[in-house]
């Protein structure tokens, strides 16, 4: 049984592995996946995240595309709340491109998709890079104030 | 005899689950501590073989007088076929460049199809797209003539990028001229001569209320690892989409990105970019005229010595 339950191991781990050295899905620029969109969900302004923004936040994540242009993986790279976390991977689910080809065959895509959280008079909502003008994130406040500090 | 086969089996699978670990340790080793997870880090992709400054195989489509512009098509590609207004354009242009458009594969009627597609072209061959690094048709290879990749856009362009080609292909051949000394290098071209900042000289100008901004540049884990206080943080490839919005093209910007000047020039001199310079021509791109980048005078030092072979142990 024990060595029964080796050789099932090994061939899991061989199997993982392998899975592991497959090729990877070459990486697409943000403006060309928005190009090829097919389906675009926006994601919905959490309520609970309202009181973490002050004016703007941004939300960046990984998408990867199947073969057939459906998203069937989100990382979330950079978010301003957990919650605002779960929207964007709702939405990004969402999404559909058209197919992309490799040598003319079907082949998975990923690239990052970015969103901007906006909150103007108390009121959320969350808004496409092409949608919007200049983004006050509070961090650096925009054009209004640049000051930067170098220290370590 | 049968308990000698299973022993035999089971020492076969001790070795093959200690050797599938180690594997397995190496893999996460490469993914999470050798390249901070970069998802496209562990294994060549098509895509890595077309960064400026790779070299190709294929010499004997390149012109020896100029650039060459290498068109990767395939017959039924509907990109291919959306693209056809901007080949157009780029035949009428009369580029300062050979044109050849590439095939995955023989077909009798690729000639016609060039045509179709309103290229025109210088010739027209037959190559292995995987050698080459194209992954997706269309593909626009600029190649110099020693067989060195100049610049490679990939899919349909958007106006932007159409007129990146253009710009690309009027510049090749006067850049050529230099690339073989570094001397050659204009000041205007290296990324930092005049507008450079120790980061002892930002702590002072931000002491007198300078208006900058300290944009770091590098990967995300990078920045979360360590940064300068108040640095933001644009991963470079995300500049395309998120300047216009983030950064304000009236004030100073101060790019983060290991500034290294020995580094860039002997990146420059293989036709490779670095991180500041594509950083610096992408913000260019997009109109921001005040820009500046931060660095460490002794890691400069330490790296430059790096870069030229010499040991720096202490």
């Amino acid at each position: 049984m024990v060595k029964r339950c080796r050789i099932l191991l090994t061939l899991m781990l061989a199997s993982v592995s392998a899975s592991s050295f497959g090729d990877q899905p070459p990486y697409t620029s943000e403006m060309a996946l928005r190009a090829i969109a097919i389906k675009r969900i926006t994601p919905i302004f959490p309520a609970e995240a309202l009181h973490a923004i002050k004016a703007a936040g941004v939300a960046v994540a990984y998408v990867t595309f199947s073969e057939k242009g459906e998203a069937i993986d989100v990382t979330v790279l950079e978010s301003p709340h957990p919650s605002i976390s779960s929207s964007l991977v709702a939405a990004l689910k969402e999404w559909k491109i058209r197919p992309g080809t490799i040598a003319g065959k079907p082949s998975k895509v990923a690239g990052k998709i970015t969103f901007y959280y906006l909150v103007e008079r108390g009121v959320g909502r969350v808004a496409n890079p092409e949608d919007v003008g200049a983004v006050d994130l509070s961090r650096h406040n925009g054009c209004k104030a640049d000051k930067s500090e170098a220290t370590r | 005899m049968m308990e000698k086969i299973y022993k035999a089996a089971a020492g076969i699978a001790n070795i093959l689950t200690i050797l599938i670990a180690c594997f397995l340790v190496w893999i996460i080793w490469q993914r999470v501590v050798h390249k901070n997870g970069d998802p496209a880090s562990l294994v060549s992709t098509p895509a890595d073989k077309l960064r400026p400054g790779t070299q190709i195989g294929k010499t004997d489509l390149l012109a020896k007088d100029r650039p060459t512009l290498l068109v990767a098509l395939a017959e039924g590609c509907h990109y291919c076929a959306e693209s056809a207004p901007f080949y157009k354009r780029l035949s009428d242009a009369d580029v300062p460049a050979k044109v050849v458009a590439i095939f995955p594969g023989q077909s009798p009627g690729v000639s016609g199809y060039v045509e179709h597609l309103g290229l025109k072209t210088d010739d027209i061959a037959t190559v292995d797209f995987s050698k080459l690094g194209v992954a997706g048709t269309p593909t626009l290879i600029l190649v110099s003539p020693a067989g060195s990749i100049m610049n490679a856009w990939v899919g349909k362009l958007t106006p932007e990028y159409e007129e990146d080609v253009f710009k690309q292909l009027k510049s090749s051949k006067s850049s050529l001229a230099g690339s073989a000394d570094a001397a050659a290098y204009t000041p205007a071209d290296l990324p930092v001569q005049k507008n450079s900042f120790t980061y002892d000289q930002l702590k002072e100008m931000a002491r007198n209320h300078a208006s900058f901004t300290l944009l770091d540049v590098r990967e995300r884990s990078e920045y979360q690892s360590s940064h300068r206080l108040n640095a933001i943080n644009i991963p470079m490839d995300e500049l395309e989409v998120r300047a216009p919005h983030e950064l304000c093209k009236a004030t100073q910007l101060v790019l983060d990105c290991s500034y290294c000047s020995l580094c860039e020039l002997k990146q420059r001199k293989q036709g490779l970019s670095s991180l500041c310079t594509m950083s610096s021509q992408m913000l260019r791109f997009l109109g921001y005229d005040h820009i500046a980048f931060a660095y460490d005078p002794a890691e400069a030092q330490r790296n430059s010595e790096l870069a030229l072979g010499r040991d720096v142990r202490p």
